[in-house]
């Protein structure tokens, strides 16, 4: 119970602090704009015969790739700046605790910034019928994404005493685990083992994602995305305590 | 009661403290001094637990920060040299943000941010920014925010660092008061201030401490009856 009155108590401060920046507006505009381009333009909408939001899901993981690492950029990257971080981390609440809030936060701001895209999906409504529901729950898995690509970028923001470097080594890692195609290179390499190349398919990034949003949605996909989260996190906090030392 | 006992820290493979023991008690207002680079700062965060001891250990009422992290922090406060406060939030909303985190209720809070802000002169600035503050503001927001929970060991390293020479003498007689019921350890290079303010000096040099003392037996170090001749006296310049 503490343990979760800490982590809003950090969330809070670190949430509040996005939107005392006008930054975060931009990054919101952006964003919305990079989902729009790439629907209507990169995907040719406007002569697809078939009008879904396929289109918007499948570019997610890239779009929020890049998008990502500026939100976390500076979730550690201002407590070296400031000398906060002895103070923050000399106060009786767990360092998992701060950890936890500073992702949450991301996660939170990330979630936002999805929701921002509503307006395609009512673009797409009104010109075709659409299973709703299961829009929703599309969302609801780009958001699940979202939170293991946040739990990444802040486990390179932990090494990082520069906002500019944690942005940069965030959007490699980021565009790196998002592009990384292990099941196309096993094909090539070893073509006939089928077992093989299933497990390898299944720690890619991509493959899970496009997977759940085309309608394959079963543990697995969620799985790994959460693993990916706690995996990261964890790291996080090893590399928080190995800083004490 | 805080104990050190035999504590040690390496960073950066070069050895920073050594066998370091004391200890200190209630009412007591401890100068902590010490040439640049002697392990000042190091000691301190040690002492609140933001390093990992290499070897030996430090406790308060019997909890170490390994027995019992957060009862050992409740405890204990820390303020910085520079920093240490948020520049995007308020003072008001700074406070609040350190009330939450050690657990102040909003009744509590209410009456120590009163208090605090008379006692420390905050009132004027209450709803400003941190970033826009002149340093002075900031060292006793600082301070505000580490004393919102009252801890019954305070540690501030350089504490009257950039405070006009009114605002020194208002802190020295706000910590003289608050060192009665509690523990006050102070880092400084400021010798008038350790006649002011300390019962105790601590002065360590190159990581080990070579001296627990009074300020009026280490004015006697030397022939002039000074503070300052006796600290150079003692680290060998």
């Amino acid at each position: 119970m503490q343990l979760i009155k800490d982590v809003v108590n950090c969330w809070g401060k670190e949430f509040k602090f996005y939107f005392q920046s006008k930054m975060i507006y931009l990054i919101l505009f952006v964003y919305a704009t990079m989902s729009a381009g790439f629907v209507l333009y990169v995907s040719d909408f406007y002569e697809n015969t078939v009008a879904n939001m396929a289109q918007f899901f499948i570019y997610q993981p890239g779009i929020l790739a890049t998008i990502i690492p500026v939100l976390t950029m500076r979730l550690w990257a201002d407590e070296y700046k400031y000398n906060t971080l002895e103070l923050i981390l000399t106060q009786p609440i767990s360092i998992a605790a701060v950890v936890l809030g500073k992702f949450l936060a991301a996660w939170s701001v990330a979630g936002i910034m999805i929701l921002s895209s509503g307006g395609i999906w009512g673009m797409v409504a009104f010109m075709v019928n659409l299973d709703n529901r299961w829009i929703a729950i599309n969302y609801l898995i780009t958001f699940l994404m979202a939170g293991s690509l946040c739990a990444l970028a802040s486990l390179i923001a932990v090494f990082c005493y520069n906002a500019i470097a944690a942005f940069l080594g965030a959007l490699a890692l980021c565009l790196l685990t998002v592009m990384a195609n292990f099941s196309y290179w096993i094909e090539k390499i070893i073509p006939d083992n089928v077992i093989l190349n299933d497990l390898v398919k299944s720690f890619d990034f991509k493959w899970q994602f496009e997977n759940m949003i085309m309608g394959q949605v079963g543990v697995g996909g969620g799985v790994y995305f959460v693993l990916l989260i706690v995996a990261a996190l964890w790291t996080s906090l090893i590399a928080v305590e190995y800083k004490r030392k | 009661m805080l104990v050190v006992k035999n504590l040690a820290k390496i960073l950066g493979g070069k050895q920073i403290l050594h066998n370091i023991n004391f200890c200190l008690k209630k009412g007591e207002i401890i100068a902590l001094l010490g040439p640049n680079g002697s392990g000042k700062t190091t000691l301190m965060r040690c002492i609140i637990g933001f390093y990992e001891l290499d070897n030996g250990e430090v406790s308060f009422s019997k909890n170490t920060i390994v027995n019992n992290r957060k009862k050992f922090l409740e405890n204990v406060a820390y303020v910085p040299e520079v920093g240490g406060i948020y520049p995007e939030m308020t003072v008001f909303e700074y406070l609040y943000f350190m009330a939450k985190l050690r657990n102040v209720d909003n009744k509590t809070f209410i009456a120590n941010i009163r208090y605090l802000t008379q006692a420390l002169e905050l009132e004027s600035v209450i709803n400003q920014k941190c970033e826009i503050l002149s340093k002075g503001y900031k060292k006793r927001t600082a301070l505000a925010g580490a004393m919102i929970a009252y801890p019954k060991l305070l540690i501030l390293d350089e504490p009257t660092e950039g405070l006009d020479p009114k605002q020194k003498q208002h802190l020295r007689g706000f910590l003289k008061n608050y060192g009665k019921d509690n523990i006050v350890l102070i880092s400084t290079h400021i010798m008038e201030e350790v006649e002011a303010l300390a019962d105790r000096v601590l002065m360590i040099n190159e990581g080990k401490l070579i001296c627990d003392t009074t300020p009026s037996e280490m004015k006697r170090v030397c022939a002039e009856n000074s503070i300052e001749k006796s600290f150079c006296t003692m680290v060998g310049d």
